[in-house]
């Protein structure tokens, strides 16, 4: 065996020789080894073998030094090299590793130790080896980090690459990979290097780009399959979701969960737009570190002011992306408060808010506002917004929200809206659904309940309680009574019994004054069961009380319905008993069934008697013409009549301890086809 | 001659500093011609008086004149040392160490290459640049293997290798303090120790420090100046064949393994024959110290092939530093050595060192070989491959030139 090894050694070509020999003697003496190296080297000083020989014994005995000097004769000598080429990749690998292992930080130690000119030429090399533009990208930040020079060049060729990767990649979103890539680890390179001029255009589609996928980062919503899919892969065409400990997180396809994860996002976000506007001429100051909504909007309107002096277009730019952003991050914040389950990645878990058109107090020129009242609606363009105590830092909320609305406004006037809209395309913000959320908001602030009504019918099918509260309340607005009914009879008909009944938040949605009123409503029972309960009567008294409708059902249930919340709407009580008067005759044999608050039965056991003017109430369970049917025969019959209108009124008064939500519940849920009908 | 005369009444140390003010305000004034072109007893003017002052009032050896005792003499090195480690012109000190040290031979010489040889030993101690350089210069004029240039640096490795083991640490920072001294202390060493003389055994202490600065900077050896007395006579367009410590230095290396191996197996045969056990233990911590004098060797190896491949990178003051004939005799004193026995580990090792180095050499143009020399080196080497391929490599390159010369 040992004969057949050394006649293996003495074929050996004579460099393979040299290098057999160096290594042979490399454990037991380095200095051997090197001098045979070193002969080898005088003797074939083209032989790359050799050379990389040297390098490795170098390398191993971590002599920085001389290892980075072997690498860089390398460089310049034998580029074509596969094992150059792979020792050039190792050592690019290890300046992006993050871990601190021997190996890691002897690569990083040599390449510190290569002029930079080498350094430069080294990672150049590397890229060109490089067939994944993901794994271009890595190397190519590596040398933009330290080359800013070639930002002009070599920055700008693979924003392209990763953009046109980006597209044939077919990603349905803008959270992936590549995306990532280019707006959270290219761009602030490129961006924050003064001295390279990109181009505008340029500047502009990257400013889109970025936008696009931070609000989608920062909008995402929470996975619907929380949980199924595993964390640990790594394909971009494998959609990840995940949670990490406990909290949902956001994720970007094509990246691990730790890749993913953006700690600042609207920060990074503010750096980006800062920087482009930098290149671009902008003075944006410190625009976005203002913490007072108020201040950045006195901002916007000295842009605006500034740009209808001058038809510069950067600075009409310049308004446009501020605008939109500080928009943006409005409506964030405010949907944040809002609906805390709308975004993945965000904390607390309270019931969302719902922004509903209050409701007059009665007699404040007539009943409800809405559209009915043209006068009414020229007046009170700008409702007032309330807020409720259960609502935390509300004043931060409306804050957010109006200066959204203000945004949203200036954002549709003449000069911007055709650029607004090609930007909104752009970002495919169409598929925003929060962002049509805030349209729906913003329309019914502005009375424009028909579009308002149009967006919530595409939400629908979500079946939020916020969405079907809007579209009642809009309906409402409209007069489309049938509808409106419908939907909330729905709601009620969803919605869990709560056990504490405090109509008393039915004051806060009932408004005395002039103008629009708006109400901020916590979605939960206690708050929407007086909303929804108010808007059911106001229906029914509205049928009830029309000229055109002599409609004895309205009324009745309308008389039902004011026993929530009595004495609220005793007035409503004597309208109808004067209604009822004006008729003579009355006819609701739901009545009993129903109605058990005892001021409402004196008052109908008064109208009954002969004092009271004799009227002729046909409300018992059985209707009193089919009684007089059957007693045809018989004489006396009122009188019977009068006996069981009598005792049936007795045992009625024995039952007005009864809880009232129960028994509205009970209405409602029994009598729900009835309402329809006759609301229609 | 008043100031003589002034001097004559003054007491020793007094008188010394004086004489050496004297001394320093004249001896620039023979700058421009150097001592060696004069002859010997003719010097005039103000060379022979400051000699004169230095052999009366300096080194107290006129006769009639009472002598230094032992503690003044350790005074006057102690003062000498301080007045040059003072002095910031390097010519002007160069200037006075020349009038103070050179001299005609005779019975005074003596007792000044001794004051010398202490100066200097005080020198290394004391760091002091500006002496060591002097000193450097004055052996380079002497001659690096001259009796005077070896006396003096004999003295210097038996202060700091042999009397006090680890004292050599004082020499360690020696290329630092004066590289021009370091790279004559090795030129002078090389020769003393050499290897061609039987039973020199260099002191392990000195091998290694050796070792230690040459591998430690490869330029070191490259300080070399050439001897004066040479290099006016034999430069010319030609490359100067240079006497470095290389060629000596590389005898160290390839013959010290094999001088250790051959006492190793003496010892070994001797046990043999005395008990039939063997002491596998003595054997072992034999070869242990052996182990680490062949470890030596190898990195000295390595610092000398990376000192000639430094020739190279200067490419336009290409010399000769390796002479063909000079690597024949190292080839036949290992020969001599071995007496035949080329089987051995470190006479191979050797051979393949000796043929390393003379390959660099011949990379970087240090050296002239033909292919008949290789083909003389192989009929005293044991047979290797390397040889092989240098020959396979001369003999192809000489004759894609022949054709050329036609």
């Amino acid at each position: 065996m040992a004969a057949s090894m050394e006649e293996d050694v003495t074929s050996l070509r004579p460099e393979s020789w040299l290098i057999h020999r160096a290594k042979s003697c490399l454990k037991t003496d380095g200095c051997a080894a090197k001098a045979w190296l070193i002969t080898a080297r005088t003797l074939f000083p083209q032989n790359f073998d050799i050379k990389f020989e040297a390098y490795e014994v170098e390398k191993n005995a971590r002599n920085i030094k001389l290892a980075a000097k072997d690498l860089q004769e390398m460089l310049s000598s034998f580029k074509e090299e596969p094992r150059l080429n792979q020792e050039l990749q190792a050592v690019s690998d290890a300046l992006q590793a993050e871990g601190a292992d021997p190996k890691t930080a002897l690569y990083k130690d040599i390449f510190s130790a290569l002029p930079a000119e080498t350094q430069r030429q080294m990672l150049l090399s590397v890229i060109s080896q490089k067939q994944d533009v993901l794994h271009q990208c890595k190397a190519t930040l590596l040398i933009l980090r330290r080359f800013p020079d070639l930002v002009p060049d070599t920055g700008v060729n693979l924003a392209e690459s990763l953009l046109s990767a980006e597209k044939h990649a077919h990603f349905h979103t803008a959270l992936n990979c590549y995306r990532k890539y280019l707006v959270h680890d290219l761009l602030p390179i490129m961006l924050n290097c003064k001295e390279a001029s990109l181009a505008h255009k340029q500047l502009y589609k990257w400013l889109q780009k970025s936008i696009e996928f931070y609000i989608s980062y920062i909008t995402q919503p929470p996975p619907l399959d929380a949980g199924l899919s595993s964390p640990d892969m790594m394909s971009p065409t494998k959609k990840l979701t995940m949670s990490f400990s406990g909290k949902r997180l956001q994720a970007i396809q094509g990246l691990a969960e730790k890749d993913s994860h953006i700690p600042r996002p609207w920060q990074t976000l503010f750096d980006i737009v800062t920087a482009t506007g930098q290149q671009l001429g902008w003075e944006i100051g410190d625009f976005f570190m203002k913490t007072s909504r108020e201040a950045q909007w006195q901002e916007i309107l000295l842009l605006h002011n500034k740009c209808q002096q001058s038809d510069h277009s950067g600075l009409h730019r310049q308004l446009l992306y501020c605008t939109l952003i500080l928009l943006l991050q409005c409506i964030h914040d405010y949907q944040t408060r809002m609906d805390s389950g709308l975004f993945t990645g965000s904390s607390n878990h309270l019931e969302s808010i719902a922004l509903m058109e209050g409701f007059k107090a009665d007699g404040d020129e007539g009943r409800v506002h809405g559209p009915k009242h043209k006068k009414l609606k020229v007046e009170s363009t700008i409702p007032q917004i309330h807020s409720n105590s259960n609502i935390p830092d509300s004043n931060v909320l409306m804050q957010n929200m109006l200066t959204a609305f203000k945004c949203w406004e200036l954002l549709h006037v003449d000069s911007l809206e055709k650029d607004f809209k090609k930007l909104h395309s752009h970002l495919k913000a169409e598929t925003w659904a929060w962002l049509k959320m805030f349209e729906v908001d913003m329309l019914m602030y502005q009375g424009s309940y028909r579009e308002a009504v149009n967006l919530l019918l595409v939400q629908k099918q979500d079946s939020k309680l916020r969405t079907n509260l809007q579209l009642a309340s809009c309906y409402f607005c409209q007069g489309n009574l049938a509808k409106c009914c419908d939907v909330v009879l729905g709601i009620l008909g969803d919605m869990a019994f709560s056990d504490v009944s405090t109509p008393s938040q039915l004051q806060e949605i009932v408004h005395s004054g002039r103008g629009r009123h708006m109400n901020l409503l916590r979605c939960t029972s206690s708050e929407i069961m007086p909303y929804c309960l108010h808007m059911l009567l106001a229906c029914c008294k509205e049928k009830a009380f029309s000229p055109s409708s002599n409609d004895d059902m309205a009324l009745g249930h309308m008389l039902v319905l004011l026993q929530y919340d009595w004495p609220k709407h005793e007035a409503l009580l004597l309208q109808a008993v004067e209604k009822i008067k004006a008729q003579g005759c009355f006819t609701y044999n739901l009545f009993f069934n129903y109605i058990i608050n005892i001021d409402i039965l004196e008052e109908f056991a008064y109208i009954k008697s002969h004092d009271g003017g004799k009227l002729n109430l046909d409300i018992l369970p059985t209707s009193t013409k089919l009684i007089a049917q059957q007693r045809t025969v018989t004489r006396g019959v009122n009188k019977g009549v009068k006996e069981d209108f009598r005792l049936t009124m007795e045992k009625q008064v024995a039952r007005s301890e009864e809880n009232i939500e129960a028994l509205i519940r009970e209405f409602l849920a029994n009598e729900r086809e009835l309402l329809q009908e006759n609301l229609l | 001659m008043e100031s003589v005369e002034h001097l004559r009444h003054l007491e020793f140390p007094h008188s010394t500093q004086l004489a050496l003010q004297y001394i320093q305000q004249h001896s620039g004034d023979c700058d421009s011609t150097s001592t060696e072109d004069r002859i010997p007893g003719l010097g005039g003017g103000s060379e022979s008086i400051t000699q004169e002052l230095a052999q009366e009032f300096v080194f107290f050896q006129t006769p009639g004149r009472q002598k230094l005792s032992a503690i003044q003499e350790f005074q006057l090195i102690e003062l000498l040392c301080n007045y040059f480690h003072e002095q910031k012109d390097g010519g002007k000190a160069q200037a006075i160490f020349n009038t103070l040290f050179d001299s005609r031979p005779g019975l005074f010489q003596a007792y000044q290459l001794s004051v010398l040889s202490s100066l200097v030993s005080m020198g290394v101690a004391m760091k002091c640049t500006v002496l060591l350089d002097c000193a450097a210069i004055w052996i380079q004029k002497h001659g690096y293997s001259t009796q005077n240039s070896e006396n003096l640096i004999r003295d210097l490795v038996k202060d700091y290798c042999l009397l006090i083991p680890g004292t050599t640490s004082i020499l360690e920072e020696l290329p630092q303090i004066s590289a021009k001294f370091a790279c004559s202390f090795i030129a002078v060493t090389s020769a003393i120790y050499n290897m061609s003389v039987p039973d020199t055994d260099i002191p392990f202490s000195l091998l290694q420090q050796i070792t230690k600065w040459v591998e430690q900077d490869p330029t070191l050896c490259l300080q070399l100046l050439p001897p004066v007395s040479h290099s006016l006579k034999t430069s010319s367009a030609k490359s100067v064949v240079l006497h470095t410590p290389i060629l000596g230095l590389l005898a160290w290396s390839v013959v010290i393994p094999i001088k250790k191996e051959l006492r190793t197996l003496r010892q070994k045969e001797q046990q043999n024959n005395g008990t039939k056990t063997i002491d596998s233990q003595a054997v072992r911590l034999v070869s242990d110290s052996e182990f680490s004098a062949e470890t030596l060797c190898s990195r000295l190896h390595l610092g000398l092939l990376k000192t000639i491949l430094v020739i190279g990178s200067s490419p336009q003051h290409i010399q000769i530093h390796l002479h063909i004939q000079d690597v024949l005799s190292l080839a036949q004193e290992v020969a001599t050595l071995s007496s035949g026995r080329t089987g051995l580990k470190t006479v191979l090792s050797g051979a393949e060192r000796l043929l390393q180095a003379l390959q660099v050499a011949m990379y970087v143009k240090a050296c002239r070989c033909q292919a008949e020399d290789l083909k003389n080196l192989g009929k005293t080497l044991p047979t290797t491959r390397l040889l092989d391929i240098l020959l396979q490599r001369l003999s192809s390159t000489s004759a894609s030139h022949e054709p050329m010369e036609h």
